[in-house]
């Protein structure tokens, strides 16, 4: 190794210097002055150190040395230095995104061909706006090669928030002539032809001039929040800030807005799974026709009937358009057998040959289609169906008072207790049940008022199991074996809840006989000598009634909500006397039949 | 005189030149300032005390080391995606040589550091630096905590060195001709011996130095409990009589009455504190909530080190168990075990000690709670919290155990279950007016003599009819085992009131006391989970059946371990299998 010359400066003494430099304790303070020749041999010693170590510098640079010549260009230079990129430099520095591709970051471009430009439409180069949305649809953040479309396609987010598909051959379609141009702050493809700007499937819609577009309209509203606003300044008597008139204006839509939690602690955005304006989402949009929507209108109208006939309408519009939309990327030649809507979900059996355009959006595909057709309902239970079942848990019970409009949904003051169980299932999952015990009334009831109630048939099936007290308290009886024991009587209601709903009496319920799995007889027990008997685990079929209208709490809120819910009952036994009064319910359940 | 100083001067720079070139090392060879050297230390009592502190002060390092390895080699822990290789290694009885969690080296610093410290007091009370009675019970402190690594390095690793000579280097261990490895059988019995021949095995009197508060923390509770290790000693050993009585004496603190007397762990009652752990079930997660002074330590806490977020060492739990870093949760097992529990009231689920307790729920991840119940993941320098080596919970669940070995199962039932009183209510007629002889284990052993009568009008309450099961105070329905297998059921009535129940059946006896391990087995997993109870039990219990029936311990342990890989849908582990081939595999590698 050879020395280069030293070239001494005051700084390398002072560091050398306080690098050897002694802390000595004590009577010692004088020690470093006393030692002078000593530490210039050192000193000495460490420089001649530091110069080899510095030479070295040198030969490392040279092997780490960038020698790729396309690295230290940048993309701004090399578009410029192509002259079939002559047309699109020249709008880069129209729309000032020649000083975004100059900044520090790394972007891939994909740039057009001055061929490919001679198509464009003149009135994109005019308008300034659409111009930036144009170029801006060829430019995205980070680096992507095609390497990067490992799985066929990737969606890649360009810099006007849009989102193209990229393949090792193409981007949005457009075939790249040129590709993996790897420079110093990116990547360069050049592509015969331009991609433009698609609309979302919001915008796509929007520009139509559809019934259902037209529906979607009359669920905008634009909304004021002060929040929003524009400050111009403090009041100063107040101290309350001045807005800006004009502005706090935005504009929300109900389908849009919608929010289905299927995560208790998602985002807001997250929550929002309709939202087909969302450029971060890929969905799959149905526009039905004009028939179809009308077709579609007069079909389900008849299950959202309500005193009013506007209200009625727009229900049953807003319920034809709620669930055509679908998550992800549905090809029409392969559309699965059947597909879950988003948000509250309905089951889809979509048809091809009902396709009668389709549209490439930049979050997904919109078709037009002449007919759709989903799961209504069977009569068995579905919670996939367009008419949805209802549960009611017994534990949800409302029994608050009404004074004002006891008739119309009655409940009784005074409640006895209300125990609420939670209980194992026979499969191990819980449960949790309403005991209504020592109440001593004579006929008691407990309300009950669920959300939505169609103008349908619906059939009523309930779960009282009992899985306490359920030996015999004699030790003989009942003495006939295999029979159950009664432990209560309930009935369902609705309307008023002391008069019998016809159709549904009272249902006598009771534990079933514990049989030996070998002779069929029923088991006794060998200490007590009592028979054994199990928990009745099993739903109840009750029977069946209509809704007269439809009923739902969010229609019409300056009415009273006994108004807009129906009422409905379990009924206790006719006795003042625990445990005949006791009352047990686990759920009930209303089953459509449309 | 100028001349002379010039001389002096002269002489001055000459000796400081010669000392800075040939001796600088002796020359600034100082004593520090600001720490005691070896030669300054072991002067007087408190010096003694401050060496006992200082042991603890190490014995805090190793407080991760201890859980990992007492609960993440059983079945209630589980590693997440983020743990490293290492606690993955643990985690399927697959451990490299490397493997730091699988080093018994920090154990044995801390067993030379006490052999020095013991040795240093035999000096002292030669010297008379320290009298006779302070010396008696700082060595026993000393000799008690170096007897409680042992047992864990038994528990972990089989056969180890058994050192105990004042070492000045942990290479000096290494040598295998000087320390020769014992089994764990041999090591025991030197243990007990050991423990048996110190001077003193009562807790250390008030009025004690070594007591003072140290920062706040009044140190009572921190030294390793004399009794309940030689209660411990006995139970591994298998001397079942010895086991109960040091366990019992921890019951009769202070004359053995928790209503009126503060550090008597009379197996869960209500006690002076009945308000902090009631029976309705919901104030059992007070024991880990309440800071390190509270008033839970008083009937429940026998054994706990604080960590405080003003001192060295941080809380090492957060590391392992907090979301931030989140390398260590609850396995399915522990979780379905507490969802598989009845409550008095027949609903679902051990709420008191399960969901919410024990371990949390966020989302679809679980975290193990009890151990950092405090700790806020938004708050993150709020690390203070406490290491509770042993309580109440499980000192029952060990009297429990070796009740039932010792042939008094229903006494093991009434501490696994309900109350004294109840499983002793029936021996007299509820007609009978002379209370003299009901609820109450008549027992010639006072070991396992216990009254719990308890009436109203008029009004009668003795001693242990406060006592309640470790179910009974989590409000759990009891667990039983099937009498008809084990009982001859044609006999009427109840042959014994030591037992309260019916003869056995021939030759089944032994099959009950195992039954009724099982079930006390499952309780560890619901009051002690992540306490670093499980591996110890689990090899305890497998080694007395691997003992009576060869391959019934290892087919026992093996299948514990690999119903947590079962019941989180994994593949078992090769490692977990060898568990059941060989007891061999059931100890870690000992690499220094």
């Amino acid at each position: 190794m050879e020395l280069q010359t030293l070239l001494i400066t005051r700084e390398h003494i002072k560091i050398a210097y306080n690098f050897l430099r002694v802390r000595p304790r004590g009577t010692l303070k004088d020690f470093k002055f006393k030692n002078m020749n000593l530490l210039k041999q050192k000193i000495l010693l460490l420089l001649m150190c530091t110069a080899v170590m510095s030479s070295c510098e040198k030969k490392w640079d040279d092997h780490t040395a960038v020698t790729e010549p396309n690295f230290s260009s940048q993309l701004l230079d090399r578009i410029n230095s192509n002259p079939d990129l002559s047309k699109f430099a020249e709008y880069l520095v129209q729309t000032n995104y020649d000083d975004t591709l100059g900044t520090g970051k790394a972007y891939t471009v994909w740039a057009p061909t001055n061929a490919a430009l001679q198509a464009l439409d003149p009135e994109v180069i005019n308008t300034q706006a659409k111009l930036e949305l144009f170029v801006a649809n060829h430019i995205s953040n980070l680096s992507f090669l095609t390497a990067s479309a490992k799985n066929g396609m990737v969606r890649v987010k360009t810099l006007n928030k849009k989102s193209v598909s990229f393949t090792p051959t193409t981007v949005d379609g457009s075939v790249m002539t040129s590709k993996d141009l790897y420079l110093g702050n990116g990547v360069l493809h050049i592509i015969s032809t331009a991609i433009t700007p698609k609309p979302s499937a919001w915008q796509l819609v929007m520009s139509t001039n559809s019934l259902q577009k037209q529906e979607l309209e009359t669920i905008t509203f634009t909304r004021y929040d002060p929040a929003r606003a524009e400050v111009t300044g403090i009041d100063p008597l107040t101290g309350k800030p001045i807005l800006k008139p004009g502005t706090g204006f935005y504009t929300q839509n109900r389908f849009l807005q919608r929010q289905f939690s299927d995560r208790p602690s998602a985002a807001e955005s997250a929550l929002r799974q309709s939202d087909i304006s969302h450029e971060d989402s890929t969905f799959t949009y149905i526009l039905l026709t004009d028939a179809a929507f009308t077709a579609e209108k007069a079909k389900l109208r008849k299950y959202f009937e309500t005193s009013n006939a506007d209200t009625t309408d727009s229900l049953t519009g807003f319920n034809v358009i709620k669930d055509l939309a679908f998550k992800g990327f549905l090809d029409k030649d392969n559309f699965p057998a059947s597909v879950l809507s988003v948000g509250d979900s309905v089951r889809f059996h979509l048809d091809k040959n009902a396709v009668v355009e389709t549209h490439q959006v930049s979050n997904g595909v919109v078709y037009v289609m002449s007919s759709i057709n989903y799961d209504l309902g069977s009569g068995t239970y579905d919670k996939y169906t367009k008419i949805k079942p209802i549960i009611i848990e017994g534990e949800s019970i409302n029994n608050t008072v009404n004074t004002a409009d006891q008739n119309l949904s009655m409940v009784k003051a005074t409640n006895g207790t209300f125990e609420k169980r939670s209980r194992r299932n026979p499969d191990g999952s819980f449960y949790t049940f309403l005991y209504r015990v020592g109440h001593a009334q004579n006929i008691n009831f407990s309300r009950y008022r669920p959300n939505e109630v169609h103008k349908v048939k619906y059939k009523v099936y309930w779960r009282v199991p009992k899985d306490f007290n359920i030996v015999p308290a004699a030790k003989a009886s009942p003495l006939v074996a295999g029979s159950t024991i009664v432990f209560s009587q309930m009935r369902f209601a609705i309307g008023n809840p002391l008069v019998e709903t016809p159709g549904f009496p009272y249902v006598m319920h009771g534990v079933l006989p514990v049989l030996d799995p070998a002779t069929n007889a029923h088991q006794i027990d060998p200490i007590s000598g009592k028979y054994l008997y199990k928990t009745d685990y099993d739903e109840k079929y009750l029977g069946e009634f209509t809704a007269s209208r439809y009923y739902s709490r969010s229609i019409d809120p300056f009415q009273d909500e006994l108004k807009r819910t129906l009422a409905i009952y379990q009924v206790g036994a006719a006795s003042t006397t625990a445990p005949l009064n006791d009352m047990y319910l686990d759920y009930i359940k209303l089953v459509p039949v449309p | 005189m100028k001349i002379s100083n010039k001389r002096v001067f002269r002489g001055m720079m000459l000796l400081l030149l010669g000392m800075s070139t040939f001796s600088c090392q002796k020359t600034f060879d100082l004593l520090p300032e600001d720490a005691l050297d070896y030669s300054q230390a072991y002067q007087n009592v408190f010096d003694a005390d401050a060496a006992v502190l200082g042991l603890y002060g190490k014995v805090t390092r190793i407080a991760d080391k201890y859980l990992v390895l007492n609960e993440l080699r059983a079945d209630l822990e589980d590693v997440t995606p983020q743990a490293d290789n290492y606690l993955r290694e643990i985690n399927d009885h697959n451990v490299s040589a490397s493997n730091p969690w699988a080093n018994p080296r920090p154990y044995y610093e801390i067993i030379i550091n006490c052999n020095d410290v013991m040795h240093n007091f035999d000096l002292m009370l030669a010297n008379k630096r320290l009298l006779q009675a302070d010396y008696n019970i700082r060595y026993s402190e000393v000799a008690a905590l170096r007897t409680w690594l042992y047992l864990q390095l038994g528990i972990h690793y089989g056969t180890v060195p058994y050192i105990t000579d004042p070492l000045q280097s942990i290479e000096a261990a290494k040598d295998e001709s000087k320390y020769p490895k014992l089994s764990f059988d041999e090591l025991l019995t030197k243990l007990i011996d050991v423990m048996q021949g110190l001077p003193t095995l009562t807790r250390i009197p008030a009025g004690t130095s070594l007591l003072l508060p140290i920062d706040g923390y009044a140190p009572a509770k921190i030294f390793i409990n004399k009794e309940q290790l030689m209660g411990d000693l006995y139970l591994w050993k298998g001397n079942y009589p010895q086991a109960s009585h040091y366990y019992k004496k921890l019951f009769n603190y202070n004359g053995g009455d928790p209503v009126q007397n503060n550090d008597a762990y009379a197996a869960l009652t209500l006690g002076s504190n009945g308000s902090d752990l009631s029976t309705a079930g919901s104030s059992w997660n007070k024991i880990f909530t309440q800071g390190f002074g509270e008033r839970v330590q008083n009937n429940e806490i026998i054994n706990q080190i604080p960590f405080d977020r003003n001192f060295a060492p941080v809380n090492p739990f957060i590391k392992l168990y907090a979301p931030n870093s989140y390398l260590i949760k609850p396995s399915d097992k522990a979780i379905q075990n507490w969802r598989n529990q009845t409550r008095t009231d027949g609903s679902p689920s051990d709420n008191a000690r399960g969901e919410g307790v024990s371990y949390t729920r966020v989302g679809t991840n679980t975290y193990i709670k009890k151990i950092i119940p405090n700790y806020n993941p938004v708050n993150q320098f709020e690390t203070t919290g406490k290491w509770i080596i042993s309580r109440g919970g499980d000192l029952t669940l060990k009297f429990a155990e070796s009740a039932n070995r010792d042939g008094r199962d229903s006494l093991a039932y009434a501490f696994v279950n309900s109350r004294i009183r109840d499983v002793y209510a029936r021996v007299v007629a509820p007609s009978v007016v002379n209370k003299t002889n009901e609820m109450q284990s008549f027992d010639s052993n006072p070991d396992y003599y216990f009254d719990a009568r308890f009436g109203d009008s008029p009004n009668y309450r003795r001693l242990w009819s406060y006592q309640l099961g470790v179910r009974l105070r989590a409000n759990l329905a009891e667990t039983k085992v099937d009498s008809s297998q084990f009982f001859d059921m044609s006999v009427p009535g109840v042959k014994s009131y030591i037992n309260y129940h019916k003869p056995f059946l021939p030759g089944k006896e032994a099959a009950f006391r195992t039954a009724m391990e099982d079930i006390m087995i499952a309780e560890w997993a619901l009051e002690s989970a992540f306490e670093g109870h499980r591996w110890p039990t689990l090899i305890r219990h497998a080694l007395r059946r691997e003992k009576e029936t060869p391959g019934s311990g290892r087919a026992f342990l093996r299948d514990v371990i690999a119903d947590k890989f079962i019941a989180a849908g994994k593949p078992v582990p090769a490692g977990v299998n060898a568990l059941g081939t060989d007891v061999k595999n059931w100890y870690l590698p000992f690499n220094f």
